[in-house]
């Protein structure tokens, strides 16, 4: 604790359940936060390639760079600032970089117990490339 | 950009043109610069789109339209709940939502239409 916040309101150190369903229940948040790990910082513009191939059920460099584009606002526009306000990621405005926030293991963890088959396909889609990352791809 | 016909008895269809010259708000003279249908099937189809008539009217890529974030500015997500996903048939319903974003008075209707105004300078 003690990371200097940044301006706006004051933001909860316990984040409710109201914010945290309110956190999930969107299948692209949903899979944001699957994305994120302790070891890696994701661009918002990878976070979109992901986000997109999964849900065209394609490889990501199948992608049109529209498509990407398109997800890559609604990203920066909508889901990622809810999530901050939430202190769920942070981001790092210039090079626009997306890590854990405080309260991304907290909602991770109520994540896990709500089940859902399409969610875990969705989770090990999103921690995949991670792996096939680390051994070097 | 296509010139905008003066309102007439058109029904809220999709493919009609938008038929509003003016924003709604009063404040001096505004001239519409880009406009774009939504695409409700789309996730965040409303976000996009506005971001994307947005840049249409700076002449740039929707990438490019950074700040403010439009979560800012507007609830997207109520809108696309109340425009597009309401199951009352609001086909003789007419909505409207008018804010400004990045000097620009932006217009959503309920009709699908993402119009986008720019000030006329005197």
């Amino acid at each position: 604790m003690g990371e200097g916040s940044t301006s706006g309101p004051p933001i909860p150190a316990f984040l409710e359940l109201d914010h945290v369903f309110e956190a999930l229940a969107h299948k692209r948040r949903r899979y944001l936060l699957y994305s994120l790990s302790a070891d890696k910082e994701w661009t918002l513009w990878e976070l979109a390639e992901k986000v997109a191939a999964w849900e065209r059920d394609v490889d990501e460099t199948a992608l049109s760079e529209e498509a990407i584009e398109r997800v890559y606002v609604s990203l920066q526009h909508s889901h990622v600032p809810m999530l901050v306000e939430n202190e769920i990621v942070e981001i790092e405005e210039d090079a626009e970089r997306v890590r854990p926030g405080p309260n991304a293991d907290r909602v991770l963890s109520i994540l896990e117990n709500a089940g859902g088959s399409d969610d875990t396909l969705q989770e090990a889609h999103a921690r995949g490339d991670r792996n096939a990352e680390l051994t070097g791809r | 950009m296509t010139d905008a016909p003066h309102d007439g008895d058109d029904g809220p269809r999709r493919t009609a043109e938008p038929a509003i010259d003016q924003p709604a708000t009063q404040d001096g003279e505004w001239t519409q610069v880009a406009q774009r249908p939504n695409e409700p099937d789309e996730a965040d189809g409303l976000t996009t789109t506005i971001v994307s008539a947005v840049a249409d009217a700076e002449g740039v890529s929707p990438r490019e339209v950074k700040r403010p974030p439009l979560y800012d500015v507007v609830d997207t997500a109520a809108l696309e709940r109340a425009f597009f996903q309401s199951e009352t048939d609001t086909g003789d319903v007419r909505c409207l939502t008018e804010f400004e974003y990045r000097d620009y008075r932006v217009v959503v209707r309920s009709d699908g239409w993402v119009l986008v105004y720019e000030r006329v300078d005197r």
